[in-house]
């Protein structure tokens, strides 16, 4: 029965005109084959995701450190303590960021604004923004673009990890 | 203009700023002049507002001299709950919050990082 079929195989189905660049067949593709292509995309575009799992979903979390024990890992790396040294100088930008910001926006609400909680508002956004605009000044003051920020932290969070458990043992 | 600036709730707060005022003032419901407003007579013979001829336009206070209690424009006691207002001001309350939601987490990510260790 099988001799009476056509001997040419069906025509592929029709592609919409966005994928006629996509040599490979996408609609035939099924949802796992697709996912096995882009997981490795996924998981380096998610990658930083990482340093949040290490720093804050510890199964105990690490005992506090204070300011003298970030000082002590500063001085004794000499790779990752300036890196932490000059991103701990940042925050001051952004925290005169959010002062000034706060004052300027908070201070135009309150002179001119009709509405109190507006005030608040505007104050606290004017914090948040200029915030923001601090730590993009630092990072540019101190070249932080360079600097791998997770990698510096992470590297104080393992050096006190170690330190803890030897004092422990 | 005085004399009826004098019988506003805002009366005692005038030299306050004006966003100040309407947190100063706002608790003291005054039943009697409310039931007077409504149902008086006597309050179309009054004049409620001065001529208009010399009223400035741009000032920082109201416009119109107000009036003790006169009614203001949302008159929510008034009306029943419509399911499109209701839908309305949920919708408003929920795209604030998800628009907070989705700007504070990149926020969180940079200032955690900068203010973590």
């Amino acid at each position: 029965p099988t001799a009476a079929r056509a001997p040419t195989p069906p025509p592929p189905p029709r592609r919409r005109k966005e994928s006629k660049g996509i040599s490979e067949p996408a609609a035939a593709m099924g949802i796992g084959e697709h996912f096995e292509g882009v997981k490795q995309h996924w998981a380096r575009n998610l990658a930083f995701l990482d340093y949040f799992k290490k720093v804050y979903g510890r199964a105990e979390p690490l005992p506090k450190w204070s300011d003298a024990d970030v000082e002590e890992f500063i001085a004794s790396d000499p790779v990752y303590g300036p890196q932490l040294k000059v991103l701990r100088e940042s925050r001051k930008f952004a925290l005169g960021g959010a002062l000034v910001g706060a004052a300027h926006l908070g201070g135009v609400a309150f002179k001119y604004s009709k509405a109190p909680h507006g005030v608040l508002l505007a104050t606290g956004f004017g914090a948040i923004t200029g915030a923001v605009l601090g730590a993009e000044v630092a990072e540019h003051w101190y070249q932080l673009y360079k600097v791998d920020k997770q990698g510096a932290n992470l590297r104080f969070i393992y050096w006190w990890e170690d330190k803890v458990s030897g004092q422990k043992s | 203009m005085e004399k009826y600036y004098s019988k506003t709730k805002f009366a005692p707060f005038r030299d306050a700023p004006f966003a100040l005022r309407g947190a100063l003032g706002s608790s003291n419901t005054n039943l009697e002049q409310t039931r007077g407003y409504t149902s008086s007579p006597l309050g179309a013979l009054r004049p409620k507002v001065p001529p208009s001829g010399r009223r400035p336009l741009h000032t920082s206070g109201p416009l119109s001299a107000p009036v003790a209690n006169r009614p203001l424009s949302p008159h929510l006691p008034l009306k029943k709950p419509q399911l499109s207002a209701t839908f309305s001001i949920s919708h408003r309350i929920f795209g604030v919050a998800l628009g907070v939601a989705i700007i504070s987490v990149p926020l969180a990510t940079k200032f955690s990082i900068m203010f973590g260790v």
